[in-house]
């Protein structure tokens, strides 16, 4: 059989067909939606009870190295989003696994499921990408893509070409901040790379807010001074004056310094309301600082939980910084 | 005038059958020959030989439905002048785009090809339809039967062009699976 005889053969079809395509209909459009809340946390539950966290752990760890290269976590944050964020349309189910950001660069891990189940080949479709403003408008950034599939037995993680279990688009840092100096929102959206040859669009209308810090549930701690700590589920975020030796991407030049700041970086606890204590464990991440009026830095930098060993904000009491004890404000 | 008036005419033998039809049905009729033969002039050929054809065939026949029956026609008759000046594969009508759509459906020219018959892909083919969703069918149905291009389709049920390519790529390949299945391709 042939297309032409497939085409001609159909002229006979039965005219019930034909005639229910001549009857107008209405057509309701749905509008993507995220899926709410009780079904995120549901998502989590589910991840942690069927993969178990170390699986989710591991994972991303080696998504921090293949992404960031050898050493990865001691330069990168696993930022924005501790738990997996689902968004839907009429086609799809995209999850955002995480979002991860050095400072540099950041890079939204995504997952990807069909709603009728028929695997969906992100790479053959080229879907490439937009970052769009509140008002709709595009804005042009470089960003770059690949995909990758993770064996959950031996937890290695491989490149894959066709039907990548999981896809990462990563954004530079320099970029999202200079759209959003102002206040502005951005949205992460998906649009066929090679229009021409896959018009089709699966992930139509589906919009991810590029900045999910504002979702991360946060306790504040306040110096004397009036700066803030912010602690989430798996940072820490300082903001005020900037040091140097605090800075996460300051080099000392003498050992004595390297020891200093190693010293200093460790010296880092959260204190519980039951009176024990954690030592932080995070490694340097991402910092940023500007110059004021006078003269004098400020900024902020930011240490992760490297263990991503989640922190119940609801018990904690203080953090000690360097031997001061800052309570806990909200 | 409605379709039962309009049959009562053919088959009295009114002329005035060939005029009525053409008021009800024509501008439909003439739609599907242009889309297919992107030629005006040809057409009204085509819709006047439409016309012709049904007069000659009613009665003895007695379609069910006189606009699927007058479609059907318009159909055949605009695919074989196509045919016919040899320009199936090319012109700038919706069929070469179609013809480019279907292949995905069917193997290469040079594999091995399975005998079907006209018969048995049309029962297979209604199996199939049979077992989509009614949008997805309406809109198959509208690309492949009627050669609707994708705005057409997506200004009709007011959804978006987007939308319809997808429902039709999901389909073209539910199609190629269910064909396989069949032993028909």
């Amino acid at each position: 059989m042939k297309n032409t005889d497939m085409l001609e053969w159909m002229n006979d079809l039965d005219p019930k067909y034909l005639t229910e395509a001549q009857q107008p209909q209405i057509q309701v459009r749905k509008k993507p939606r995220r899926v709410m809340p009780a079904l995120i946390a549901a998502a989590v539950a589910a991840v942690c009870l069927t993969a178990g966290v170390s699986a989710y752990i591991s994972r991303n760890t080696q998504m921090l190295d293949i992404f960031f290269g050898e050493n990865a976590e001691e330069k990168v944050t696993l930022a924005a989003l501790p738990e997996p964020v689902v968004y839907e349309n009429d086609y799809v189910r995209l999850t955002v696994e995480t979002e991860l950001d050095d400072g540099i660069r950041h890079a939204l891990l995504l997952s990807c499921e069909t709603l009728d189940g028929v695997p969906y080949d992100w790479k053959d479709r080229h879907m490439g990408s937009d970052v769009l403003r509140e008002d709709g408008s595009r804005v042009f950034f470089s960003y770059g893509g690949f995909g990758f599939g993770w064996d959950e037995n031996s937890t290695v993680m491989q490149y894959e070409d066709d039907f990548p279990k999981y896809w990462v688009y990563y954004l530079e840092c320099e970029d999202i901040a200079g759209e959003t100096a102002n206040g502005e929102s951005l949205y992460f959206t998906f649009a066929p790379y090679d229009e021409e040859n896959h018009p089709d669009n699966m992930l139509e209308g589906i919009r991810i807010p590029l900045h999910t810090e504002q979702n991360v549930e946060v306790a504040e701690f306040e110096t004397p001074e009036s700066f803030t700590y912010q602690l989430s589920c798996f940072e820490l975020i300082y903001t005020g004056p900037y040091e140097d030796t605090d800075a996460p991407m300051y080099l000392p030049d003498s050992d004595e310094e390297v020891q200093a700041k190693i010293d200093r970086r460790e010296d880092k606890y959260i204190i519980f309301q039951d009176g024990t204590r954690r030592k932080l464990e995070g490694k340097s991440a991402s910092s940023s600082y500007e110059r004021d009026e006078n003269g004098e830095y400020t900024g902020n930098w930011r240490y992760c939980d490297t263990e991503f060993d989640f922190v119940d904000l609801d018990e904690v009491a203080a953090i000690e910084i360097c031997g001061e004890t800052y309570p806990i404000i909200r | 005038m409605d379709e039962k008036e309009l049959l009562e005419l053919f088959v009295s033998r009114s002329e005035r059958a060939i005029a009525e039809t053409a008021q009800c049905y024509g501008s439909r009729c003439r739609q599907l020959a242009e889309r297919i033969l992107n030629n005006r002039e040809d057409a009204e050929e085509c819709l006047n030989d439409t016309l012709l054809h049904a007069w000659n065939a009613i009665p003895p026949e007695a379609p069910e439905s006189l606009p699927a029956y007058l479609t059907a026609l318009t159909r055949n008759i605009a695919l074989n002048r196509l045919k016919a000046n040899n320009r199936m594969c090319r012109g700038g009508g919706q069929v070469p785009a179609v013809l480019e759509e279907l292949a995905e459906c069917v193997p290469a020219a040079d594999s091995v090809e399975a005998e079907y018959d006209r018969r048995s892909f049309l029962a297979a083919m209604e199996r199939f339809l049979d077992t989509l969703s009614r949008d997805a069918r309406v809109i198959f149905v509208r690309r492949y039967w009627y050669m609707n291009s994708c705005r057409e389709i997506a200004d009709a049920y007011g959804m978006s062009e987007s939308k319809v390519r997808v429902s039709l790529t999901r389909t073209r390949r539910k199609l190629k699976t269910f064909l396989e299945k069949e032993d028909a391709i």
